[in-house]
């Protein structure tokens, strides 16, 4: 079953994606990413895409033969700031 | 045995659905028609708009789904027979349509094996589950290059 790991990073993946859509749409996101021109808007969604694939990746790893995602979604969701507000910042 | 109480698309008596109306002889026409001349997505759009005035609307989409994918292997047939004859054609659409059945299947079993590994932990709470049981769906209905797609379009 060695290709169920990344069918789990798909799985977080579709998951952070959507959170992303959620915290885009959210106030504290909203205004400033409107702001943006609509080139500019695909271009830090792709960079988001890029990241959160990686990140999924990573979580996807940290959860093989452990107890499956065990809980820290506060964790998952300071990092999803963080990465949107970087990609925002262009870093 | 004759005729009576087959399932017809003319007469749309599919005795295990709802029945709508009747679908006409003319509406035959129209989609042969265009199951002919238009895409596939297109023809499979008409399609879907005459089999909804015969049939249950819970049968239609697998109904749909089923009729564009074979609408377009049909085309892709097609194409097989004009580049290397009838006998090889039907070789390779055999191969792919093996290929793309098994990936599915595969694909699928993964992804709710994966899903199955991520909410089996008794302490997740129950609306994380549901929510990973939502995306799981949308993995496997989507796939993952669409709810990216969606995600750049929104």
């Amino acid at each position: 079953m060695v290709e169920s790991i990344p069918k789990i990073a798909d799985i977080i993946y579709a998951t952070l994606i959507k959170e992303t859509q959620v915290a885009l749409d959210s106030q504290e996101f909203s205004v400033p990413f409107k702001k943006r021109s609509k080139e500019d808007r695909i271009l830090i969604k792709k960079e988001i895409l890029a990241q959160l694939k990686q990140y999924s990746e990573e979580v996807a790893e940290k959860i093989k033969g452990e107890k499956p995602w065990n809980g820290n979604t506060g964790e998952i969701a300071s990092r999803l700031k963080e990465i949107i507000q970087r990609c925002m910042d262009g870093n | 045995m004759g005729s009576q109480g087959r399932p017809s698309i003319k007469s749309g008596t599919r005795s295990s659905v709802k029945t709508g109306v009747s679908l006409q002889p003319d509406d035959v026409t129209d989609v042969r028609k265009a199951l002919k001349s238009k895409p596939a997505s297109e023809a499979g759009a008409i399609l879907a708009s005459y089999l909804i005035k015969g049939t249950g609307v819970d049968l239609l989409v697998a109904v749909c789904q089923t009729a564009v994918y074979v609408i377009e292997k049909l085309k892709r047939y097609d194409e097989l027979v004009q580049k290397y004859g009838e006998e090889e054609a039907q070789r390779r659409i055999s191969i792919e349509i093996g290929v793309e059945v098994v990936k599915k299947l595969t694909t699928d079993f993964l992804v709710q094996y994966a899903a199955g590994q991520i909410i089996k932990d008794d302490n997740l709470p129950p609306q994380i589950k549901d929510r990973v049981q939502e995306i799981t769906e949308d993995v496997l209905t989507m796939g993952i290059e669409k709810i990216e797609q969606q995600f750049l379009e929104e």
